[in-house]
């Protein structure tokens, strides 16, 4: 008997879309479409696995979560709050509640700061802890994340990349979240101080009743990770299920391409590979009806015209496909 | 076991070196120092050094080549040219200060303004500074000095105002590049106030870029200043400063009396040489990178 699960980020045909800009007058001549209607729930202490090719609109998608970039229209319902509806003044204060962790570790950092510096700075904006409780803090969390003390007054060029990320990931859990955005927290790093990383978010998530939203282009890290997964394809979700059930009946033909190109370390085994036709389309200017279509072995004349709907097809497995309707 | 728990934390903390040890790895910066230093103390203490007044005229000994009397000789009136060079200096250096000091804070606001907010806000201020940036300098710096009046005020204010586009599109290309980087998105993701932001982040990671330029900057405005007074926009006559010096002598380079525009002419050189080296120095000072290792 499954516990009951309470859903803590709720979000509901969110579109993020930029003006393209041209001419002397800076006139908006379309719109790239990085988001486009997608509505997802992330339960309270489960990770949501994001994958997509580059381009998809899945760091887009996370951002908006976040309002780091302002989506165009839909809501973020984050535990009853509507965080789009958030005055400036509001959402930065709740900005403690909800955090991110960046791809490049090195970039997100202030070259000019020291570790300590950097960890303390959001603790300075939201408590009132005093400078001697904020720099026990800073060591706690950095014991948290495995960085010995010694490495505080060190600036982020001194630091390996494994390092400079466990510093981002200290930083993001500084002010007790409940959900985090991991952008491709792992892609920029060595395979093995990938695992490390990911083991560390996994203890944390247990420690601290995490929430994550797991961007990665990384199939078999995203199946590791995650308790369920959503595939993002040209700013939508095409399918979304708990983790095991997506890999075990994957639905969508561009699932099942994605996930026939994960490496099998296993030479003996050889594996049918589904390999794509032609290239993403234009985000700007994306193909009428299924987005995928262009591109899919089982293209039928209904899919050149409509736009499938996101329907759940069986218990938690939600598909965008004509096939299945 | 005092000593052996010393050197422990020797080993694990980091050894960062200090601003001053950075400048001294670059000799060529100290020796630039060193030349400013040499021109803070002429011209602080001219009165001390030189036993003449810069602007007394005595025509018994017009036109000296150097001597024990006189160090540098005299010009065409008498004036003793070290005096004057020595008094030169203090104009100079507030020349550059003052003018360096307008343009350093106009254009870092303009730029940073356009730079950080972008949009139409970044088109009208990056594109009136385009428009400045069409005049030659020093046409313009004429145009300005003539417009306001002729004097030592004016030549300074001229220099300043010309100068702004310089910072303006430094600060801009520098806003604008760090806006994007990850580390201020990382600002705004923990709830930083924009103006939290700014000075924060923003502005300390362009400052060295600013302060490079700024060092540089003086030795232009020195030099501006004294190419004005040459022109006759600058520093009117009779008062000392290095271009109206070689303004009355370029007659007597002719004519032998080399000593009238060389001095001036040196003290320009060594100063402004200063300046830029020092300008280096100030870059390997200012960049984190820098600090690893002692």
């Amino acid at each position: 008997m499954p516990e009951e699960k309470e859903v803590l980020l709720k979000v509901d045909h969110l579109k993020t879309y930029f003006p393209i800009r041209k001419g002397f007058f800076n006139k908006v001549v379309g719109h790239v479409k990085a988001v486009d209607d997608v509505s997802f729930f992330v339960n309270r202490c489960e990770t949501l696995g994001v994958v997509g090719e580059s381009g998809c609109g899945k760091s887009t998608m996370g951002r908006s979560v976040l309002r780091l970039v302002e989506p165009t229209e839909g809501s973020v319902v984050f535990d009853g709050v509507d965080v789009c509806k958030l005055k400036p003044e509001e959402m930065r204060k709740f900005r403690s509640r909800m955090q991110i962790v960046f791809q490049d570790p090195l970039s997100s950092l202030d070259p000019r700061y020291t570790i300590d510096r950097t960890l303390a700075e959001p603790l300075k904006q939201h408590t009132n802890m005093t400078d001697a409780e904020i720099k026990e803090k800073v060591l706690e969390l950095m014991e948290k994340v495995g960085l010995p003390a010694f490495h505080a007054t060190k600036f982020p060029h001194e630091f390996s990349g494994g390092q400079r990320q466990r510093i981002g990931i200290a930083r993001a859990i500084s002010l007790n979240p409940e959900f985090i955005v991991c952008d491709e927290p792992v892609s920029a790093l060595d395979v093995s101080i990938q695992s490390q990383v990911l083991n560390l978010l996994r203890e944390l998530q247990r420690e601290l009743k995490l929430s994550y939203l797991f961007i990665s282009h990384d199939l078999s890290v995203v199946k590791y990770i995650s308790d369920r997964v959503a595939v993002m394809y040209l700013g939508h979700i095409v399918e979304m299920a708990e983790s095991e059930e997506l890999f075990a009946h994957k639905l969508h033909p561009y699932t099942q391409a994605l996930t026939s190109a994960i490496p099998i370390p296993n030479p003996h085994l050889t594996k049918q590979r589904i390999v794509l036709q032609g290239d993403v389309p234009n985000p700007a200017n994306p193909p009428k009806g299924c987005p995928f279509h262009e591109r899919c072995s089982q293209c039928k004349a209904i899919c050149r015209e409509e736009r499938p709907e996101f329907k759940e097809v069986s218990p938690g497995h939600y598909v965008s496909c004509h096939l299945y309707n | 076991m005092k000593k052996k728990k010393q050197i422990e934390g020797e080993q694990l903390a980091p050894r960062h070196a200090s601003g001053w040890q950075i400048f001294c790895r670059n000799k060529l910066a100290v020796v630039g120092l060193c030349f400013i230093l040499f021109w803070v103390a002429m011209a602080l203490l001219a009165p001390v050094i030189s036993p003449y007044e810069p602007n007394a005229l005595d025509y018994s000994v017009s036109q000296q080549p150097p001597s024990l009397q006189h160090l540098l000789g005299t010009d065409q009136y008498g004036r003793d040219i070290l005096t004057r060079v020595l008094y030169g200096a203090r104009i100079s250096m507030w020349c550059g200060v003052i003018s360096v000091g307008i343009s350093l804070i106009i254009g870092t606001v303009l730029g940073g303004i356009a730079g950080y907010y972008g949009g139409v806000v970044s088109i009208i201020i990056m594109r009136v500074m385009d428009a400045m940036c069409a005049f030659p300098s020093l046409v313009l710096a004429i145009v300005i000095a003539a417009a306001i009046g002729k004097g030592t005020v004016s030549a300074m204010l001229a220099v300043g105002i010309v100068s702004i586009p310089d910072y303006a599109r430094l600060m801009f290309a520098e806003t604008s590049s760090i806006r994007g980087r990850p580390y201020i998105e990382a600002g705004v993701a923990i709830g930083l106030k924009n103006s939290q932001l700014i000075f924060r982040h923003v502005l300390p990671n362009c400052m060295s870029q600013l302060l490079v330029k700024a060092t540089l900057g003086l030795g232009f405005a020195i030099l501006t200043v004294s190419s004005l007074s040459f022109l006759g926009m600058g520093v009117q006559p009779p008062t000392a400063e290095w271009g109206n010096m070689i303004s009355d002598a370029r007659s007597y380079i002719i004519s032998g009396q080399w000593w009238m525009a060389t001095f001036p002419g040196l003290a320009i050189m060594t100063s402004i040489l200063g300046f830029n080296l020092v300008g280096d120095g100030v870059r390997d000072i200012l960049d984190p990178r820098n600090r690893t290792g002692v």
